[in-house]
């Protein structure tokens, strides 16, 4: 009687210790850090207004080692918020991993948004041909996943230049169409006249600043041959005006050349 | 005559314990600020420089952030108001414990941070405070204007639509706003979205743009209650 009761606990406590073992031991995913060189449009010094923020970036296509984490994207921003936390929405085009769909390593157009007043908070629109054509990536507060669209937007073409705009059409009196509506917002690549994805419902939406970043997740990925020119920030009245101020960024081991306000040259990798 | 005193004792007696009552539930005696130098400061030397690079556990593009300058609550503020002519307000009311505080200049806006333990950066602070100061700030009819919009859409659908380069275009509805709800105090109008994790708050006052949030374990409540002080 007395052995029984002895193995019985002794089979509770094997019981217990697996249970809690396989809680412990789950996979931790490595954070992924980002390392920029490019610039921020810095509003504070001018209190200016920032509707919207235009570029023209040259498309390279440098190796990425093939790792699902390894990506380098090329775009430009607006800000709604640092604190308390950073809330965006971008344009531009990426090569590398695919978050939360698989790894694809290929040239892509992307708009994305992240959004605390929004739910999913996240979502990225990514360009393509074949069978991983446009693919839609949501992050939401049950988890994340994608899917597909029944549309292809192309792809860019490297060593070609494509135009990347974001605008609030709220704030400026010229868009056409206009748009009452103060949480749309509209991503356009290359045709100017046509949104190519367009955002409703982002909050807060008051744009505190612009950006145009070269990011990489990894230092070997080399970003030589980095090219952004004719910054622009959109006007409320008038269509726009090239960047009058910026304040550089460059992580090593990327270089930086400032040729103007609106325009930069970035380098380099290890 | 002897009865009248006591009625009017008693009279003072109950008006000063619902004034207590009333006092303490709009701001509770031991939060009230007396001033910015009440606080400690955060960092470790005045004016010191803040980078903050910004890393997830997933490969999503993101924004880099830009450089920010540090300051004491009391220097930030007189700082700013050097610059600008004017300063942002800090709230009137904090939740208790909250002894820490600091100002971040930098990136196109001033950040105003209140927390219970010294923080690295403003990432980590229990209440943020981001603050645009506008030069030619919105009109007050404007201000007005947008908000009543606002009330009439406090929910909507989240649509995404796609135009290929044939033109044909694609709608998606993927999800939906956090519902946000309104409340005005004296002459400013407050806008929360208390179910977004962190709950967020935005407003304008004095041609100042406001969006404060708060962290856990501070509540919505607790972002109501800050937003409120910060209106009177």
């Amino acid at each position: 009687m007395q052995i029984n009761k002895s193995i019985t606990s002794l089979f509770v406590i094997i019981l217990t210790c697996a249970i809690l073992g396989s809680l412990v031991v789950q996979p931790v995913q490595a954070p992924v850090i980002r390392y920029y060189a490019g610039y921020f449009f810095n509003r504070y010094t001018y209190n200016t207004h920032v509707p919207g923020v235009y570029g023209q970036i040259i498309c390279i296509d440098p190796y990425i080692p093939t790792q699902e984490t390894n990506m380098i994207s090329q775009w430009v921003t607006i800000i709604t918020s640092y604190v308390p936390e950073v809330n965006w929405v971008q344009v531009g085009y990426r090569k590398g991993g695919i978050p939360y769909g698989g790894y694809y390593n290929g040239l892509r157009y992307f708009a994305e948004y992240y959004s605390t007043g929004t739910n999913p908070y996240y979502v990225n629109i990514v360009s393509g041909s074949g069978s991983q054509k446009d693919m839609k990536i949501f992050r939401n507060t049950t988890g994340e996943y994608w899917q597909y669209l029944t549309t292809s937007s192309g792809q860019p073409t490297s060593g070609q230049w494509h135009n990347y705009a974001v605008r609030h059409p709220y704030e400026l009196s010229w868009e056409i169409p206009p748009s009452t509506d103060r949480t749309e917002f509209r991503t356009f690549k290359d045709n100017m006249g046509a949104s190519w994805v367009t955002y409703k419902g982002i909050s807060p939406y008051n744009i505190i600043d612009a950006q145009a970043f070269s990011e990489t997740t990894v230092v070997s990925i080399y970003m030589t041959g980095t090219h952004f020119r004719e910054l622009h920030i959109y006007d409320t009245t008038l269509y726009y005006y090239y960047w009058n101020h910026h304040v550089p960024k460059n992580d090593w081991p990327y270089t930086l050349t400032q040729t103007s306000d609106k325009e930069f040259y970035a380098n380099g990798g290890a | 005559m002897r009865k009248k005193i006591l009625i009017s004792i008693l009279f003072l007696l109950i008006v000063g314990f619902y004034i207590t009552i009333l006092t303490g539930f709009l701001y509770p005696l031991h939060n009230i600020l007396i001033n910015e130098n009440n606080f400690l400061y955060g960092g470790e030397t005045e004016g010191e420089i803040i980078q903050i690079n910004l890393h997830t556990d997933s490969i999503i593009t993101m924004p880099a952030i830009p450089q920010f300058t540090r300051f004491s609550l009391s220097n930030g503020l007189t700082k700013v108001t050097r610059n600008y002519g004017k300063a942002p307000i800090i709230p009137k009311w904090l939740p208790e414990g909250m002894v820490y505080a600091d100002v971040y200049i930098g990136g196109g806006v001033v950040i105003t941070t209140f927390s219970d333990s010294k923080t690295v950066d403003f990432t980590s602070a229990k209440i943020t405070i981001q603050a645009v100061v506008y030069e030619n700030p919105p009109s007050e009819a404007t201000i007005l204007q947008e908000y009543e919009y606002e009330k009439q859409h406090p929910q909507e659908d989240i649509v995404v639509t796609v135009t290929d380069p044939s033109g044909n275009i694609y709608n998606s509805t993927i999800g939906r706003t956090y519902p946000k709800t309104f409340f005005d105090v004296g002459n400013i109008h407050i806008t929360l979205i208390a179910e977004s994790q962190p709950p967020i708050a935005y407003f304008w006052k004095n041609g100042i743009y406001y969006l404060v949030g708060v962290r856990s374990p501070l509540t919505s409540q607790d972002l109501i209650d800050i937003v409120k002080s910060m209106g009177d």
